[in-house]
């Protein structure tokens, strides 16, 4: 029998209905009923008492760190990585009607046009990989990245798509990759979050903060985003007078009564604020010191294209190094603005996507290097892609100006590469047909790449549950085959 | 609880097959020699069979629910057991009614016959069940040959049916696919009866792959019900798979050898793997890692107070990953000395950026099992550094921003195992570096960029 069945069994009708009426009760049973097990389940190899505390994998791990850069809105990648020489020869002329047959599509009505690729092609590397005259600096990185050309999703639109990319379900309310992660191995550093999230282009991605959210996992899973601009960390900085160690004897003070609770009830979630108090209490000082990138030398903010200050997707992928660095568990990355639907010259697949591939070409190479020169990539798994493809169809909606050169969201074949990690450097997996519009060899689902992420941090994603509303959930659900090909 | 009682099935089967076997060595005695047991003995042990026998029975078809077993294989065992038990209930029965009858004799003598029969075939399928078909056969005696295949020296020169092909075969498909067995009409045995194909037909088209029906039936998930092998047989591993594609794909031929098929490098990736001392034939799932004894439990929680996480590599390894990640300037060789009581278990060891000396090298020399080291970021310089060719199972070492130069280099160059040397940082010159690389080609080295 386990504390929660035993617990349960103390809540008698009179204390029932006495908690009921004070509210707090019926909170907690509903937590209680929601998400035990997990942590109560948790092998003696871990400590039982802190949800953060170190677990080992169910194997040996080939990469103990994530960090994930996904590009918000999708990028092209017939303008990146996926090279199509045919789709050249059909630029402007009418879509087969049989690239149209039982296909929805976000926004194209009607036959549209093809559109060829807005941008020249050549071979890098050893492993001479295509790579676009829009990412010079990637282009001198590919002998360390592995690509998958023949993503796909059951997504067509942004929000889902990106829930369905970090939770594996477009709806929300399911926890993301980090926060499986995180309640899979813990963290390393118990002064810093485990799950860190750094978000830049002007805008949050449309899934909002749930792509980060905990789910059903207790809520010390969470991603911790932090700002780029000002205190990292809202709310985290003393108010004046207050001393620091007046401070940590208030927390002191209330994390004993909530360990108490605690017994009584065996709440978990009464454990993640515990967690959470002393979390703060030590992000005091550990958050500004590791978010404060004015120690680098000037060349690594060359390398990068940092600016000290200013709120940038460079200054993102250099914290995100400095995060690993400290043992972070898993950094995600967002840059929003790759939604080139081509309703105006600096949102198409010309102009709009060389200004973000500007933004982020040299930082993420920069980011490669750095890690790779550190012997952080060898354990570190760096994700990069957006959530769905895009059309080798031109999109031309009511309004949009005729010559416009946008593409419409697909996602029947989109770009994702890795590196690190135990994944094989300077290869390619999966092809595309002759217009990157559908994956003919080898394709690989969102499912796969999850459960790809999770077999190198030394998990089957089969096995790595939380029982939930009286069933064991996963972040494949009921799908996902490893991807073994990609391992090295 | 149904699969759990059903877990006693191999133990209690042994019950029935003792009584038996007493009985049995009763009536044999009984008829070559002048003892004589009594009645009473007999029908006790009749009775004990029977009950013994059908309680096994019971127990042994809960087990069969758990469904990873062999299902032909099964049924057999299965109603051999039930016929067993039954032949057994009779037995007793007809002891208790009929022995005063003229015809019990035979009747009896007979069931004795039968009973050694049924007992011995239910016997040997619960074994094969259990060990695998391969573990008692006869085709051991005469064909053994195939057991020890001949270890690959040279990839290039291997003749790719007979040393690649048919031994990944003999290994996982050939105990169903045999004269003896013919699943699904199919002999795998030699190269002539594969390509004759099974029930539906050829199983392998040279150079087309992706129609062949052997690579398909081979890529489908263990769960689904024609994937081969069958599910709860060892599976082959990704290597082997891509193995058998590229040879239908390079035409299915008997006698080529590796290199008259061309392989492109990324196929002579795979393929390199089936040389002796490769990985190829490993599942992909566990990664294998030396075995150890596990560290006290003691000893752990003391270096965990010192400010190291030490955690195992994995659930099912007692291996441990020892990193120094907060407060490393307080970390000096004192606490290093510490670590002496897990020497044996420590695998990966992080102690960059901390405040030991050279003197803590003498202490992580003795990490038998250490694979990865990393040491950036400390004060390390030249001293000392000789004391780590003793790891003989390093292969990741971490010296970026360490004060060594070409003399350390030469030092750190006699560890054997080494497979990647970060250098970044250092005082090492490239020339160094170069006459490195050049001397052990196999050893990857990171130097990284110039400020
Ligand atoms: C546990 C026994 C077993 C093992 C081991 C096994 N098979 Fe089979 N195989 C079968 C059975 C049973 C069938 C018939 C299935 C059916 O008809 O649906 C079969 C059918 C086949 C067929 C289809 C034959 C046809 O013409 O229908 C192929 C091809 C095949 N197996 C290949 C393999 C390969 C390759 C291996 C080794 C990697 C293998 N098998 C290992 C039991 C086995």
């Amino acid at each position: 029998m386990n504390t929660f069945q035993e617990n349960l069994r103390d809540i008698t009708r009179r204390n029932f209905l006495y908690n009921l009426s004070t509210g707090i009760g019926s909170l907690a049973l509903g937590s209680l009923l929601g998400g035990c097990g997990g942590l109560l389940k948790s092998d003696g190899s871990s400590n039982s008492k802190n949800p953060l505390g170190l677990k080992s994998p169910q194997f040996a791990p080939k990469a103990k760190r994530v960090i994930y850069l996904h590009m918000a809105g999708a990028p092209s990648q017939l303008e990146t990585f996926d090279y199509k020489p045919l789709l050249h020869k059909l630029d402007g002329q009418n879509c087969p009607e049989s690239f149209l047959k039982g296909q929805r599509f976000a926004f194209i009505k009607g036959t549209p046009k093809m559109l060829g690729p807005q941008a020249t092609f050549k071979q890098y590397g050893n492993s001479g990989a295509y790579v676009s005259n829009h990412l010079p600096f990637t282009s001198e990185i590919v002998d360390d990245l592995c690509f998958v050309k023949s993503m796909h999703t059951t997504e067509f639109n942004h929000a889902p798509a990106q829930l369905f990319m970090h939770t594996g379900s477009p709806r929300l309310g399911r926890p993301g990759i980090g926060s499986w992660v995180t309640y899979g191995l813990g963290t390393e550093n118990q002064n810093l979050p485990g799950f860190i999230v750094l978000a830049s282009g002007g805008k949050t991605p449309d899934a909002g903060k749930s792509l980060w959210g905990s789910g059903f996992l207790p809520t010390v899973y969470q991603g911790v985003q932090c700002r780029n601009a000002g205190d990292p960390v809202l709310y985290l900085s003393d108010p004046h007078h207050q001393d620091r160690t007046l401070k940590g004897k208030l927390i002191d003070a209330i994390n004993d009564v909530n360990q108490t609770h605690f017994e009584e009830t065996q709440d978990p979630e009464i454990q993640s604020r515990i967690a959470q108090f002393e979390m703060a209490y030590k992000m005091q000082v550990s958050v500004p010191e590791t978010m404060d990138i004015k120690d680098e030398p000037a060349y690594i903010h060359e390398m990068y294209g940092t600016e000290i200050g200013k709120a940038s997707f460079a200054n993102n992928c250099l914290l995100a190094r400095r995060l690993v660095e400290k043992g972070v568990r898993y950094v995600q990355l967002f840059h929003w603005g790759w939604d080139h639907h081509g309703e105006s010259k600096a949102n198409d697949c010309e102009d709009g996507i060389k200004t973000r591939c500007a933004e982020t070409d040299k930082p993420i190479a920069a980011l490669i290097k750095d890690l790779k020169q550190r012997g952080l990539l060898e354990d570190t798994l760096v994700v990069w892609g957006g959530e769905f493809g895009r059309t080798p169809m031109k999109e031309s909606r009511p309004g949009a100006p005729p010559d416009g050169k946008g593409r419409d969201h697909n996602p029947n074949a989109f770009t994702v590469w890795m590196a690190g990690g135990g994944v094989k450097p300077g290869f390619t997996h999966g092809e595309t047909d002759e217009f990157g519009y559908f994956g003919v060899k080898d394709r690989v689902h969102v499912h796969d790449l999850h459960a790809t992420i999770l077999h190198q941090l030394g998990f089957d994603h089969e096995k790595l549950t939380f029982p939930y509303q009286g069933r064991d959930f996963r972040l494949t659900d009921v799908h996902g085959h490893v991807v073994h090909n990609i391992l090295s | 609880m149904i699969n759990f009682i059903g877990k006693f099935h191999p133990l209690l089967v042994h019950l029935p097959i003792g009584f038996i076997s007493f009985w049995l060595i009763i009536e044999f005695l009984e008829r070559i020699s002048s003892y004589k047991s009594g009645e009473k003995t007999k029908q006790i042990l009749l009775i004990s069979s029977a009950i013994s026998s059908i309680i096994s029975s019971v127990l042994g078809y809960f087990l069969s629910l758990s469904g990873e077993y062999n299902v032909e294989l099964l049924d057999e065992h299965k109603w051999l057991g039930i016929w067993l038990s039954v032949l057994l209930v009779l037995i007793s029965i007809i002891y208790y009614l009929l022995k005063s009858k003229i015809y019990f004799k035979y009747i009896y003598n007979g069931s004795i016959f039968l009973v050694c029969i049924l007992l011995t075939l239910t016997g040997h399928h619960g074994g094969s069940l259990t060990h695998g078909e391969q573990y008692l056969s006869l085709s051991q005696l005469s064909e053994n040959k195939n057991e020890n295949v001949v270890e690959i020296k040279d990839i290039k020169q291997a003749v790719v049916f007979s040393d690649l092909v048919q031994p990944i075969f003999n290994k996982k498909c050939v105990a169903c696919h045999n004269t003896g067995k013919l699943k699904g009409g199919l002999l795998m045995d030699t190269y002539e009866n594969l390509l004759k194909g099974g029930e539906s037909g050829a199983v392998i088209i040279a150079s087309n792959s992706a129609q062949s029906e052997l690579i398909k039936l081979i890529n489908l998930e263990p769960i689904e019900k024609r994937a081969m092998p069958p599910k709860g047989k060892i599976p082959l591993t990704t290597d082997e798979k891509a193995l058998l594609t590229w040879w239908i794909d390079a035409g299915a031929t008997k006698d080529k050898k590796v290199s008259e098929l061309k392989p492109d490098a990324a196929i002579m990736a795979v393929l390199t793997k089936f040389q002796a001392g490769g990985n190829a034939h490993n599942t992909d799932e566990t990664p294998s890692l030396p075995e150890v004894t596990a560290a006290a439990d003691k000893d752990v929680q003391a270096i965990q107070m010192l400010g190291a996480n030490v955690q195992k590599m994995a659930n099912n390894s007692n291996l441990l990953d020892v990193r120094v990640i907060i407060n490393k300037k307080d970390w000096d060789d004192k606490k290093t000395e510490n670590l002496s009581k897990i020497k044996e278990q420590v695998y990966i060891l992080d102690l960059s950026g901390t405040a030991i000396s050279s003197k803590s090298l003498n202490e992580i020399a003795k990490f038998s099992n250490l694979n990865k080291l990393f040491i950036q970021n400390t004060n390390l310089d030249d001293a000392n550094l000789e004391a780590l060719s003793n790891l003989s199972k390093l292969e990741s070492l971490n010296l970026y921003n360490v004060p060594i130069s070409d003399a350390g280099l030469k030092k750190i160059a006699s560890i054997k195992s080494l497979k990647k040397l970060f250098l970044w940082k250092t005082k090492i010159n490239q020339n160094a570096i170069e006459a490195l690389k050049k001397s052990n080609p196999e050893l990857e080295i990171v130097v990284g960029i110039t400020a």
